[in-house]
């Protein structure tokens, strides 16, 4: 049922890793994602499990000791383009597979920026570190990616999609930096946890909304511009937006502020809108406002939101689709009546189960026990495993694959791999 | 009151968008009520004018082309009280110099000078600051490093040691001491800037323009230095202060401007050797030189608390 609607954004395998003096510190460990047209995903996780690094990553903004490393974000790309560069992957991957070990290790040497942020010193890795990180099956992106780029010779100028698919060029992670801040703003938007201080505390709303028309849209005319204006904050459903547009942030109230957050957002009807925790900073009554609101305002321009959050609550009312992170990996990805019904994850039902229910008195909350695993150590298997109540042998191994359970319905756990490629080690 | 009110109307009565008027009124309203200011700006306000009006003053030449000896060291036609013989003086209010020229008129003149100097030092400077600065504490890295490094080399010698090795260098001259004290003053304005943008450019703010899409220029200037503005405003007012004194220094020792072309620091200098008999040529510069720096220090320490948020509720 999904594979029929359009891709509007694609990550695979994405990783972004931060070089500290201390060590490496890798944020996001291979995330595969998936946003359609028209669609919004929640993404769920605790405290640093790489949910914002996920954001800031699809807009490239990372910041500065971290660098992505591996992984493609594909934006926009149409469908066609799509089944070339599918087909052009796995002929890749089968071309990757069917090389001797010896030559494998050379590729991984010579493409993949693993253990440090420069290809140069990748290259000077010992033998026993790339034996380690050799995958015996799928090629590493950066393989991939070079493979392409030699095939893209090969193919003549006039085959456009054919260029288009080998080159990539609906890779955001291959845009130029002048593309990349076209795209900022204009196709993926973003509206920030705590709407106090992502405003410019000098200037009055109606400056900051028409810094950004002005920047994207190039309307100068100012009473076009104010015109302009008052839409965007009468769409946000602002009570008198010409009173409000010559207010400083200041004298806003929190739910106003967040209003003009995301009016500043959608001033370019962007393709995709990303909302990092829109509501934490707001109290409860005004979270509901701006739900509904966001929701409302998802369906009426049919653009695509990817929430970001830790409040299941707020995914279940807003969000189609749910992806629940765990230290820098997507453990789950299900519709959201079928996460809430059925989670297949040990992770997932521990968060369910200790999510209180209202009219329930329980004289102790129920928890996960345990803490996130140190994301600068590399695991080699399940990062899970040690608060699993279900470890076992396995777990500690090898990492899960993300396997589709059901229609839709994808989990990264061995519980239900196993029987598939439980002796992949 | 009224009178203060309706003077805020007519003083913002310029185009202004939207809630910047408010925002102006607000701070005028509040600058009114701080005492520092309104002496501070009072005495400032006195000086430019008198500055500016001194062509069209009835007041003596104060280089004339002639000297009288009768007129040498007359003193102030109302120091009679303090004993003086004024038979021969004819209404010099500040008496006259050893030369025979008005003394009055060459203060006024001076102020001219005086402020014109420190005014344009300061402007050049506050440029020169603020880009470095800004460029500095904005990007961070080997660009902040090589920057704050020669800051910090400026910031090293005093002010006035440096302004006084170049201006001896350059020679003296109106436009050389503007410059010896733009070079020697602009390390103050960065070192702030600096510190301010570093600051700033970590709110989230800038996160949020930039992944709206906005170049690195355009925060740079558009939302970085905004925010930056009431601490500058402050320095700068004080760094007139600062200029004036370096200027009269200057012109005290010998490099600054010069004569006949008026100056307070020369004035000075001049009336030393005859501080016993005619001590009114060097005290009168004296006592507007001071006044103007008092001026323009209160200035600046009242735009503080004016500007700064946190002391609004305060009385001071």
């Amino acid at each position: 049922m999904t594979s029929d609607r359009k891709h509007l954004l694609e990550i695979k395998g994405l990783r972004t890793q931060f070089f500290l003096q201390e060590g490496v510190v890798t944020a996001l460990d291979g995330i595969d994602l998936a946003v359609f047209e028209k669609e919004s995903v929640g993404i769920v996780g605790e405290t640093g499990c790489g949910k914002s690094m996920t954001a800031f990553s699809v807009l490239r903004l990372v910041p500065s000791p971290g660098k992505i490393t591996a992984g493609n974000i594909f934006f926009m790309e149409p469908p066609e383009v799509r089944q070339r560069r599918m087909l052009l992957e796995a002929e890749a991957n089968e071309w990757y597979k069917r090389k001797p070990l010896a030559e494998k290790r050379k590729l991984v040497a010579a493409h993949e920026i693993r253990y440090s942020g420069r290809k140069k010193k990748a290259k000077k890795m010992t033998p026993v570190a790339i034996d380690e990180i050799v995958p015996p099956e799928d090629a590493p992106t950066g393989i991939v990616r070079n493979y392409l780029m030699e095939k893209a010779k090969t193919i003549p100028a006039t085959d456009k999609i054919g260029r288009d698919a080998a080159l990539c060029s609906y890779d955001l992670l291959t845009k130029t930096v002048d593309q990349m801040r076209a795209v900022r703003g204009q196709s993926v938007s973003m509206i920030f946890q705590d709407p106090a201080t992502a405003l410019d505390p000098v200037f009055t709303v109606a400056y900051q909304l028409g810094e950004v028309i002005s920047l994207h849209q190039n309307i100068y005319d100012r009473a076009a511009l104010d015109k302009k204006i008052e839409q965007m904050l009468q769409l946000v459903r602002i009570a008198a937006p010409k009173n409000v547009m010559k207010q400083y942030p200041h004298e806003l109230s929190g739910g106003m502020k967040q209003r003009v957050m995301i009016a500043i957002a959608l001033s370019c009807s962007p393709s995709l809108l990303i909302a990092d925790e829109p509501t934490t900073a707001l109290d409860v009554t005004i979270q509901a406002q701006i739900l509904n609101l966001l929701r409302d305002l998802m369906r009426t321009t049919g653009s695509s939101m990817m929430l970001i959050t830790h409040n299941l609550g707020v995914v279940a009312e807003v969000c189609d689709r749910i992806c629940v992170m765990y230290a820098g990996r997507i453990v789950e990805d299900a519709e959201t009546f079928e996460l809430f019904a059925n989670p297949k994850h040990p992770y997932t039902a521990g968060l369910l189960a200790a999510f209180p229910k209202l009219g329930e008195r329980k004289d102790e909350l129920s928890v996960i026990r345990g803490t996130v695993p140190n994301l600068m150590k590399p695991f080699p298997g399940c990062p899970f495993v040690e608060r699993c109540d279900k470890a076992m042998e396995v777990c500690r191994k090898t990492r899960p694959s993300h396997v589709e359970v059901s229609p839709g319905h994808f989990v990264s756990c061995h519980l239900w791999t196993r029987g598939e490629d439980s002796d992949v080690s | 009151m009224r009178l203060r009110k309706s003077l805020n109307d007519r003083l913002i009565g310029w185009k202004m968008a939207g809630g910047a008027k408010e925002a102006v009124a607000n701070m005028l309203q509040r600058g009114g009520r701080n005492k520092m200011v309104v002496i501070g700006f009072s005495i400032v306000l006195l000086m430019v004018i008198l500055a500016l009006l001194a062509p069209i003053l009835p007041i003596a030449d104060p280089t004339p082309s002639e000297l009288h000896p009768e007129d040498q060291t007359l003193p102030p036609h109302w120091w009679e009280r303090f004993g003086y013989n004024v038979s021969k003086g004819d209404g010099h209010w500040f008496g006259t110099d050893e030369l025979g020229r008005d003394v009055f008129s060459r203060v006024i003149w001076g102020a001219r000078v005086s402020l014109m100097v420190a005014t344009l030092a300061v402007f050049f400077s506050l440029i020169i600051g603020v880009l470095l600065g800004l460029t500095a504490g904005y990007f961070g890295g080997k660009v902040d490093y090589v920057i704050a490094g020669t800051i910090d080399l400026f910031w090293t010698f005093p002010a006035f040691l440096l302004a006084l090795a170049f201006a001896a260098a350059l020679g003296g001259s109106l436009t050389n001491v503007i410059l010896a004290i733009s070079i020697s003053y602009w390390a103050g304005f960065a070192r702030l800037m600096r510190g301010q943008a570093l600051s700033v450019r970590e709110r989230l703010f800038v996160e949020a323009s930039r992944a709206l899409g906005a170049k690195n220029i355009r925060i740079m200037f558009a939302h970085v230095l905004p925010n930056c503005l009431a601490p500058l405003i402050v320095w700068a007012s004080i760094g007139v202060a600062d200029a004036i004194t370096i200027e009269s220094s200057l012109s005290f020792l010998g490099v600054g401007t010069q004569p006949p072309t008026p100056s307070w620091g020369y004035m000075l200098y001049r009336g030393i050797p005859y501080l016993e008999e005619a001590p009114w040529v060097a005290t009168f510069p004296g006592i507007v030189l001071l006044l103007t720096i008092l001026g323009f220090n209160l200035l600046g320490d009242g735009l503080r608390d004016v500007l700064d948020p946190r002391m609004k509720g305060m009385r001071r």
